[in-house]
């Protein structure tokens, strides 16, 4: 395993995984001296039923009443301060975030409010504003595919100025993360299949791209391993309960690795896409993965060929060269696509050009490309891409992508040696 | 894979390693909003020429100001050291404690940290099972020289006795080259004796969370690449930040998972012989090892992705993994032996003894292995003649 | 006890790092201010931030070594009195039209926008001796960013377009990621850009 030059790597989240993990909150809570905690959800869950299983499982020794379910897709700091407004008037001493991205990303946000004081996050804007230990924050992840239990950041937006502010502070990562497969088992199997494929990407851009360094690398690993191994598993059979805490544990482990080693090309323009045409993140992520993988082959083929072991199967990476290795892993994640948008009966998109909305109606048309190429730029994720990225790279990615073509590596600008991580 | 998703982790440790990372500290300290620590020093590191002025130029031209370097510690952490390094640490007004060295000076720092910020006078009432349940002030721990394997952990030892609690892990390890490569081959044996003893209990058993594995794969890879030439040459800078890494990482992946075999016996026999544990747990590794693979014990094929690497593993087929993984790990632990005395025969370990270490451990330990079995592995290890 | 057999340690200062930085710093600064004006490419990239915009790039901590008196007794010609109070750092300011300009060391009185801060010296060091590139010190978090991180990206691509024109190929692909082939600039702009940058970032 590679040594890098420097790396720094932190993940201090206490993880509670297992059939009855729900069951143990009321103990842990009581260890953090938390005895109120506010929830912290969105409506979906809430008509999910999900937070009636955590009541249910906690009954007996927690009271949860206190819920705020208000918090929309794309969560702004208002909501954040309505929700640590509830928290004080209830006078609570702790908060479980049950949901998935942007419900976990409020709750940071609102533990911020509500632990330091004042009355608005906007106070607590810029680098390392947080200096001190937040009160007590649990995170139940619903999704299997964010990760976001495991990052340092709460990104938060500010409609009035319209940019996306950062929150990045030790203090801010969860003390608790509770993986249960209860949470995730109403899931529909389009929704299983992108929020893993989600995990899957950010385990590969985690072992590929600059900031790698040995502990990602070998979470990123096992989080690949479980994706490959459970998600075609749970989505023939979606009452997999084991499957499904497999699936929760990669997307964490996953997360972990990302959260420190950072993400390229797949997700500057997965969140570029999504920013424009308002693409669902998992979605933009398995579409994009395989181009990512091929556009930075020349610079750490070696590297995205040791993906082949855990996404394969050791059968497989034995068999193949060395050197075909990494062509190898792009072909396996596309065939995973193709089986996944059999599986789903065409919900799993494979190309860009295959994204409907609800009425059918095509959401990334071509003539959007050269405007997301251009955007691309604005996105932070295109520092720790292996090899440079600029508007004319991803409009060869995009094109190729939408048609659903592989990409043409003989036309990918090369002028780099190998990376040296 | 055979993992159980049913367990409890937690890594709290941030590590920051590699080139200028002691320059990182005063920004991880004004992180704390802290800015004057108290350095904690183990005496044979700083009485080394040039590591205390290195170390103090690594701060230049910051705002932090070191309240004192306290390097009164060697092998023994007792409270009366402590009481002095917390007189000194209020004396002072320092916010912070930085642990530089190992074993002991980690020790000493945790209890100082207690002391003041708990505001004691002294530990009984945390012996007794008080819990500390406060936030401590924020220590960092800087690898240098022989490790215990209980530095990144939440446990301390003073005057003999543990105290453990969650409040007790460093926040930052600082791995730098220039702090690490100050070892001698022997310091170097005896840490990844250990090290490699902590990361083997992970994968020792059939069923081991995926955490915890994550977690001591590296260490177990850093070992098996590293470790002849770490020995051979122990002040090369890049072997001896990777063996540290290892050090570290499997001491975090330890205290998620139960006690391994090897370690109970070595610490049980050290404790019976006065002998140091590192010295102990590299000679029993082998025979342990040997043991498991002559009465197949089951081992998580893992042991073997994470010595021999994706390539050696893929080429196994699977039901040869275990056994595979056995023999290499078999291989490692005889390296380590060539900087090892050959044999306890050797370091006049009395035989009598054997029966007691191996009931007291047997009634520690509920893994599959009997006391007889101890009790053979002690025999093995007593008797071994060195190969050359 | 004796505490005074374990003194209290002041630690030093890295004084040729510390002028080296500072030069680089200033370079820097003078030549996107030329850049901007001379080169297209330049000018497009920085049309990205919002006018009435000020960058600060430093080295943190701030304010540690205030120098006083030579602040009082050199003349504003021979040294720029921002570092001597505030420390190392320079500030790019643009202005309502657009027009981008080199502001000295001094942040006195001035908002800034965007802070860009080197964890300490021996960061910035590694950076401007070209021993890391823009991209390695970033993944290496040898800077943070304070104010919004889409406007340090712009500045991130602006240095790495500044330090192709300015540096030799061989230094110059340590520093950036991909060295742009022929077809992306040819080597006359390059060497004409080179020349006039040089020239007009050390003369006004």
């Amino acid at each position: 395993m590679l040594l890098p030059g420097f790396y720094d790597f932190c993940c201090r989240v206490r993880i509670v995984s297992g059939q009855n993990a729900l069951e143990k909150i009321p103990a842990m809570l009581k260890k953090m001296k938390a005895h109120t905690p506010l929830i912290v959800t969105d409506k979906g869950v809430v008509g999910a039923g999900l937070v009636d299983v955590v009541r249910a499982a906690v009954a007996g020794e927690l009271k949860l009443s206190n819920v705020y379910d208000n918090v929309p897709v794309d969560s702004d700091y208002k909501i954040v301060d309505e929700a640590a407004k509830i928290y004080r008037q209830k006078n609570c001493d702790s908060i479980i975030a049950i949901g998935g991205g942007s419900v976990i990303d409020t709750a940071k946000g609102a533990n911020i409010v509500a632990s330091l004081g004042g009355d608005t996050l906007l106070d607590y804007e810029g680098f390392s504003a947080v200096k001190r230990k937040l009160n007590p924050l649990v995170v139940i992840p619903t999704t299997a595919g964010t990760g976001s239990e495991m990052t340092l950041v709460a990104v938060i937006a500010d409609p009035d100025r319209k940019i996306k502010m950062l929150f990045v502070s030790y203090f801010v990562l969860p003390d608790l993360a509770v993986l249960d497969p209860r949470m995730t088992k109403t899931l529909p199997d389009f929704l299983t299949a992108s929020t893993a494929m989600d995990a899957m990407t950010h385990a590969c851009e985690a072992y590929y791209c600059l900031e790698k360094n040995p502990l990602s690398d070998s979470f990123a690993l096992r989080a690949i391993r479980i994706v490959s191994e459970n998600l075609l598993k749970v989505i023939k059979n979606p009452a997999d309960m084991e499957g499904r805490l497999a699936l929760a544990n990669a997307s964490t482990m996953a997360g972990a690795s990302f959260s420190n080693s950072m993400v390229g090309l797949v997700h500057n323009l997965g969140h570029t896409i999504g920013a424009i045409c308002h693409v669902p993140h998992g979605t933009a992520m398995s579409i994009l993965l395989p181009y990512g993988l091929e556009y930075n082959m020349h610079r750490c083929g070696e590297v995205i060929g040791e993906i082949l072991l855990p996404l394969a199967g050791s059968e497989v990476y034995a068999k193949t060269k060395k050197e075909e290795r990494p062509g190898k892993v792009v072909e396996f994640i596309r065939k995973m696509n193709n089986y996944l948008h059999e599986a789903t009966g065409g919900r799993h998109p494979r190309y860009l050009k295959e994204i409907v909305d609800k009425n059918g109606a095509q959401v990334v048309t071509e003539s959007l490309l050269p405007a997301i190429a251009e955007a691309t730029m604005q996105d932070g994720a295109r520092m720790a891409n292996p090899e440079e990225f600029l508007p004319p790279d991803a409009m060869l990615v995009l094109e190729h992508a939408w048609e659903g073509k592989p990409l043409d590596l003989g036309k990918v600008n090369k002028g780099g040696k190998k990376i040296k991580y | 894979m055979d993992a159980s998703y049913n367990y409890e982790f937690l890594a709290h440790p941030k590590i920051i390693s590699g080139k200028c990372s002691l320059e990182n500290i005063p920004a991880e300290l004004a992180g704390y909003d802290a800015q004057k620590p108290l350095v904690i020093a183990r005496k044979s590191i700083v009485q080394q020429e040039g590591i205390t002025k290195k170390f103090v130029r690594a701060f230049a031209d910051s705002m932090v100001v070191l309240g004192a370097v306290y390097d009164e510690v060697e092998n023994y952490a007792g409270i009366s050291k402590a009481r002095e390094a917390a007189f000194l640490f209020t004396e002072r007004g320092c916010d912070s404690l930085i642990a530089l060295g190992s074993g002991a000076a980690v020790d000493l720092a945790k209890a100082v940290n207690v002391l003041v910020s708990e505001k004691a006078d002294n530990l009984s009432a945390f012996y007794e099972g008080k819990a500390i349940d406060d936030i401590l002030k924020p220590l960092l721990f800087i690898p240098a020289g022989r490790t215990n394997g209980r530095e990144s952990s939440n446990t301390m030892i003073i005057d003999n006795r543990e105290i453990k609690s969650d409040f007790l892990y460093p926040e930052v390890i600082v791995i730098d080259p220039r702090m690490t490569s100050v070892c001698r081959s022997d310091d170097v044996a005896e840490s990844a004796a250990i090290a490699f003893a902590q990361s083997f209990a992970v994968f020792a058993a059939k069923k081991h969370n995926p955490m915890t594995a994550a977690v001591a794969h590296p260490a177990l890879s850093y070992l098996s690449q590293c470790l002849e030439q770490g020995l051979k040459r122990p002040k090369n800078k890049s072997t001896s930040i990777a063996l540290t890494n290892a050090s570290v990482v499997a001491s975090i992946a330890y205290d998620n998972t139960r006690p391994g075999t090897t370690n109970l016996l070595a610490e049980e026999l050290a404790r019976a012989t006065d002998l140091s544990v590192g010295v102990v747990t590299g000679m029993l590794l082998p025979s342990v090892i040997e043991l498991m693979g002559k009465k197949e014990f089951p081992v998580s094929d893992e042991l073997l992705l994470a010595i021999g690497g994706l390539d050696v593993y893929a080429a196994v087929a699977p039901q040869d993994r275990a056994r595979k993984g056995l023999e290499t790990a078999l291989k490692l632990a005889r390296v380590l032996l060539s900087f090892l005395p050959a044999s306890l025969k050797e370091l006049n370990v009395q035989k009598y003894i054997f029966n007691e270490v191996a009931r007291t451990v047997a009634q520690k330990c509920d893994d599959i292995f009997s006391e007889n079995d101890f009790a053979e592995i002690l025999e093995a290890a007593w008797g071994r003649r060195r190969e050359y | 006890m004796n505490i005074n057999k374990y003194p209290q340690i002041r630690p030093g200062k890295k004084l040729f790092k510390r002028v080296y930085v500072a030069i680089m710093l200033w370079t820097v600064g003078k030549a996107i201010q030329v850049a901007a004006k001379v080169d297209k490419e330049v000018k497009e990239e920085l049309a990205r931030l919002p006018n009435n915009f000020t960058l600060r790039m430093m080295v943190a901590p701030e304010k540690a070594f205030p120098l006083f008196f030579y602040a009082k007794t050199l003349p504003a010609f021979v040294v720029d009195k921002g570092l001597l109070f505030y420390g190392i750092q320079m500030l790019l300011h643009k202005d309502k039209e657009g027009k981008i300009k080199y502001l000295g060391a001094d942040p006195k009185g001035k908002k800034v926008d965007l802070n860009i801060v080197f964890k300490n010296i021996e960061a910035a060091w590694l950076v401007l001796s070209f021993q890391e590139s823009t991209a390695t010190a970033y993944m290496h978090d040898r800077f943070v960013v304070e104010g919004d991180l889409v406007h340090s990206l712009t500045f991130v691509r602006v240095l790495d377009i500044v330090e192709v024109f300015l540096l030799p190929k061989i230094i110059a692909k340590l520093a950036v990621k991909r060295y742009p082939k022929w077809s992306e600039m040819s080597p006359l702009r390059k060497f004409v850009k080179r020349v006039v940058i040089y020239i007009r970032a050390y003369t006004f």
